[in-house]
């Protein structure tokens, strides 16, 4: 056999084919050997609809029950942090989960006439309506993340958001209209994941939270 | 090593493109450790994660901000971790032969090179949050590796003037 040559082209090819290996066993393969059932359903009060979160069909806002649930709007949507409803509109969390398992969030409004989805923000979790009836969201959050801040991949996410700004430490805390979803107030907190969150934000007026 | 566009084989500017080649190799080391569980991806990352900030911030500033929108639209770190490997292998595959051939490809491909670095390294220098996200840690090394990129390059530019 000749010389063998050193190149790092060479070492690159190699570095790239067994990382594509690795990742597609470990996420793909695995992924497809899961077989546990999730089927949840959380119904909403004072309507005759519910989300419904399954593994066998497409999750999402139903209407019905448990067992007659049709779905009507299709998408995953979490209401365990914070959803809203403000006459015919519901506004709750939708997420996307990525390969690894980090959970972005946007906040989304549902007519609940016309079952149409609008995004009213990206990269933000509704967190609830403060005491003077104000949506109260995170600004780029992400789950189950304690301090996106430090982690290297929401890190890379957040280069491209405001990527021409200053960036400021801390997560923005955000006051929606819930009529009209446009954001009154924006105020930095830099303890925005702690236990206290709601009895600083939501257990207050805005203009007793944010003056 | 040798310095010159006279030189064929290891040249100021072929290294520089080994050592940016190899950084590509970083952030994929990291999502690689998170696929296997032996890193948690929801944590802070500690040596690795660091590693992947270092990866990051040696990248030229256009890169990193498309890895960074790729990452935003397609929500797959599998994906967009390997994109910068595989670019960094196709450059190196077209470039290494240039660099390495001599004469006026090679020093217009030196020219090309270090005008490209220098741009960049002037972006890098801006307080902007493209810059700083990684925070300090790995900012200042990413920079010291695209400096000594381009101070590689540029010994070979200065060596041709020398043999002229």
């Amino acid at each position: 056999m000749g010389k063998a040559r050193f190149s790092v082209n060479g070492v690159m090819l190699v570095a790239i084919v067994f990382a594509a290996l690795l990742l597609f066993f470990s996420l793909v393969m695995v992924d497809k050997a899961d077989r546990r059932v999730v089927g949840e359903y959380y119904p909403i009060e004072g309507t005759k609809l519910g989300i419904r979160y399954t593994t066998l069909e497409p999750s999402g806002l139903c209407e019905g029950s448990r067992n007659t649930a049709v779905l009507k709007v299709e998408g995953t949507f979490g209401h365990d942090w914070g959803m809203a409803l403000e006459g015919d509109a519901l506004y709750v969390n939708e997420y996307t989960v990525t390969d690894l398992g980090i959970t972005m969030c946007k906040l989304v409004r549902i007519d609940l006439g016309t079952y149409e989805k609008t995004t009213v923000l990206n990269d933000a979790l509704l967190r609830g309506r403060c005491a003077s009836g104000e949506l109260v969201c995170m600004e780029g959050a992400f789950l189950p993340v304690d301090r996106p801040e430090e982690n290297p991949l929401c890190r890379l996410y957040r280069m491209s958001e405001g990527a021409f700004v200053r960036e400021r430490q801390g997560t923005a805390v955000l006051f929606l209209d819930p009529g009209t979803g446009r954001v009154l107030r924006r105020v930095w907190d830099e303890n925005a994941y702690g236990d206290d969150f709601e009895t600083r934000w939501i257990d207050r007026t805005m203009e007793e939270a944010a003056p | 090593m040798k310095f010159g566009s006279e030189n064929k084989g290891l040249t100021g500017g072929t290294l520089a493109l080994y050592i940016w080649q190899l950084c590509a190799l970083l952030p994929l080391l990291y999502v690689v450790g998170c696929a296997v569980q032996l890193l948690d991806a929801t944590r802070g990352g500690g040596f690795f994660g660091w590693l992947f900030g270092v990866g990051v911030c040696a990248m030229p500033r256009a890169e990193a901000l498309a890895l960074s929108l790729a990452y935003r639209l397609t929500a797959h770190e599998a994906v967009v971790c390997l994109a910068p490997a595989l670019l960094a292998l196709i450059v190196g595959l077209f470039l290494v032969k240039p660099l390495k051939c001599g004469g006026k490809t090679a020093r217009l491909t030196r020219v090309a090179i270090v005008a490209l670095w220098t741009v960049d390294l002037l972006a890098g220098l801006l307080p902007l949050a493209v810059n700083t996200v990684f925070g300090w840690e790995a900012a200042l090394p990413g920079m010291a590796i695209r400096l000594a990129c381009l101070a590689l390059t540029a010994a070979d530019l200065i060596a041709d003037r020398r043999t002229k």
